[in-house]
């Protein structure tokens, strides 16, 4: 499998509230990658943008080489459990589950091992809308991964889900033969994620890359240092660095979302 | 053609089990024939007949007069079911499109389905829901007029079914490309929140155009696809001719039989319509709004989800 990537030039997208959500991207993607940021940095749309659901204003996105806009009829190159993908439709999971895979080109069988190991073995012949938060991202999540598409996209792909689920989808998630690209605010699995690029997420701006592994000895601090690995720069003017040496430990922090708060009082 | 077998047959059974359409297709219809057979048709009888016709004119032919006159009332009421039925039953089905439109954007480009085939299956389901739909409009139209004039002892049967059906399922496919133009146009403009009321325009467009043909005919209102369907519709169920300048409601008179007991318009021949000509302006209608209807599925680039509801 030649793997090109997927590849952003200088992408400005997600137009909301008089301002763009997503500014001049320079990203990527050809091994596994994970994006951390905080809600609402701009995360999901980077995924919607990569994917051609969310139209870009400026600049350029290519999969293995090939522009979006120019792409169809290409199953098994890119799956993602967005909700937004999947049709609203009063037949079962075990129904839509099957349209899907067959259209993607994935492997349905697949799919139910997945749900078994999830414990979501019983909900395959409710609806969607009758499952909670949590089995719903399950669904997503197996779909996805079952369509063993060359590049899979996971949006918050823990999510709603109780700590056991959360580690059981991080061994599918690990054991999937794809190009992963996930994102999360959750600080809890930087280990695991061993070798993955990581990228810093905030403000629409995408930060790195940087090692998976050595996120969990990252510091975050606004003081300026010498040694920073990366330094972002907040649209209120603040700078904040991360380093090896200085500042409260990112694993520190429950989420990502408690970075705006640990930068107003806690630094 | 697998994928495009497989798309079919969800969305087939994802609207067998939507209960707007069984709403649209079995509750509405009834009511509306319920309406004519019962409210509108309450004062109409074949003691009527004899009171306006010379006395000396047997009973068999006054019955026979009967039958003729309650297949003319059955048709006209058919055909303008059909305009105001169809119309209502595809707004629903459209609804399902407009809801899909990221998930079509995303399943075009990286899955088995092209738009060419993803269009053709939705195009295919509103074409099977128009077949349910139109045999249970025929059938119930049969059975409650059937009942209400000759208490099911004379079927009030289609003159040609056949044409009947096929006028009914070609006005399913014209509702649902206009439908579905419209609707996607508000995608395409990115003003989703127009559908709440362009959505309705085909409802409404139905109501006008099929109550004016119903009541006053003749002019460029024959151009309309509404106003062909129901002329059409009404010629292949009564069996009589299209009369140039004369409403739906006034057309039994020019039936031959009645025409020559109650002799209402012995003075002049009528100037009658060729049924082709609204075929054609039905077809051309179908193109038109099919084709425009295909390129905005094409462009469209989709609208969320969280948009569509806010």
């Amino acid at each position: 499998m030649i793997v090109l990537g997927i590849e952003l030039i200088d992408v400005t997208s997600g137009y909301r509230k008089r301002e763009y959500i997503l500014k001049n991207i320079n990203l990527k993607i050809d091994h596994n990658t994970i994006i951390l940021g905080p809600n609402g940095s701009g995360k999901t749309t980077l995924f919607r943008t990569i994917l051609g659901l969310t139209p870009h204003k400026k600049g350029e996105i290519l999969i293995d080489g090939v522009n979006i806009e120019s792409m169809h009829g290409n199953p098994g190159l890119i799956a993602t459990n967005l909700p937004e993908i999947f049709m609203h439709t009063r037949l079962s999971i075990r129904e839509l589950a099957d349209l899907y895979l067959d259209i993607l080109g994935g492997d349905f069988d697949y799919f139910r091992e997945i749900a078994y190991r999830m414990g979501a073995k019983d909900i395959l012949d409710k609806k969607i809308r009758e499952l909670s938060a949590g089995f719903r991202k399950i669904i997503y999540n197996a779909i996805s991964l079952a369509s063993k598409s060359k590049y899979i996209l996971l949006d918050e792909p823990f999510e709603n889900l109780d700590p056991a689920r959360r580690v059981a989808m991080l061994k599918e998630i690990l054991n999937s033969k794809s190009v992963n690209l996930i994102n999360t605010h959750m600080t809890w699995m930087y280990e695991p994620f061993g070798k993955w690029e990581a990228y810093i997420m905030v403000e629409g701006r995408v930060y790195g890359p940087l090692e998976a592994a050595r996120l969990k000895e990252l510091r975050i601090t606004k003081e300026k240092i010498s040694d920073a690995m990366l330094s972002i720069k907040l649209s209120s003017g603040v700078e904040i660095y991360l380093s090896e040496s200085t500042g409260i430990p990112l694993s520190s922090l429950d989420t990502l979302d408690k970075l705006y708060e640990v930068l107003t009082w806690g630094l | 053609m697998g994928a495009l077998i497989k798309l079919y047959k969800f969305y087939v059974k994802n609207n067998l089990k939507d209960p707007y359409y069984w709403f649209w297709a079995v509750f509405f219809i009834l009511f509306w024939l319920y309406i004519g057979a019962f409210v509108w048709g309450a004062n109409m009888s074949i003691e009527r007949i004899r009171s306006i016709i010379p006395h000396y004119i047997a009973d068999s032919t006054i019955h026979e007069l009967w039958i003729r006159m309650t297949i003319h009332y059955t048709g006209a009421w058919y055909a303008t079911n059909v305009v105001f039925s169809l119309s209502a039953i595809t707004i629903g089905l459209v609804y399902t499109v407009y809801y899909a439109t990221i998930p079509i954007r995303y399943l075009t480009k990286y899955s088995k389905i092209s738009s060419v085939k993803f269009y053709s299956s939705l195009v295919l389901t509103a074409l099977s829901s128009g077949i349910l739909a139109t045999v249970i409009l025929i059938v119930a139209t049969v059975l409650i007029y059937s009942y209400r004039f000759h208490g099911l002892k004379t079927l009030i049967l289609p003159h040609n079914s056949l044409a009947v059906f096929s006028v009914t399922l070609t006005a399913m496919l014209f509702n649902y490309f206009f439908a579905m133009t419209l609707s996607l146009l508000t995608i395409v403009i990115r003003k989703p929140r127009f559908l709440s009321f362009i959505g309705f325009i085909p409802f409404i467009i139905s109501y006008a155009l099929g109550m004016y043909t119903l009541q006053t005919s003749g002019g460029p209102v024959n151009l309309s696809p509404y106003s062909a369907v129901l002329l059409l519709n009404y010629h292949y169920f009564t069996g009589g001719p299209i009369v140039e300048n004369q409403s739906v409601t006034d057309m039994w008179r020019y039936d031959p039989l009645i025409n020559q007991y109650i002799n209402i318009n012995s003075t002049s021949t009528p100037r009658t319509m060729d049924p082709f000509a609204l075929w054609i302006v039905l077809s051309l209608w179908i193109l038109v709004t099919g084709v425009t209807a295909f390129i905005l599925f094409h462009i469209q680039k989709g609208v969320g989800y969280e948009e569509l509801i806010s």
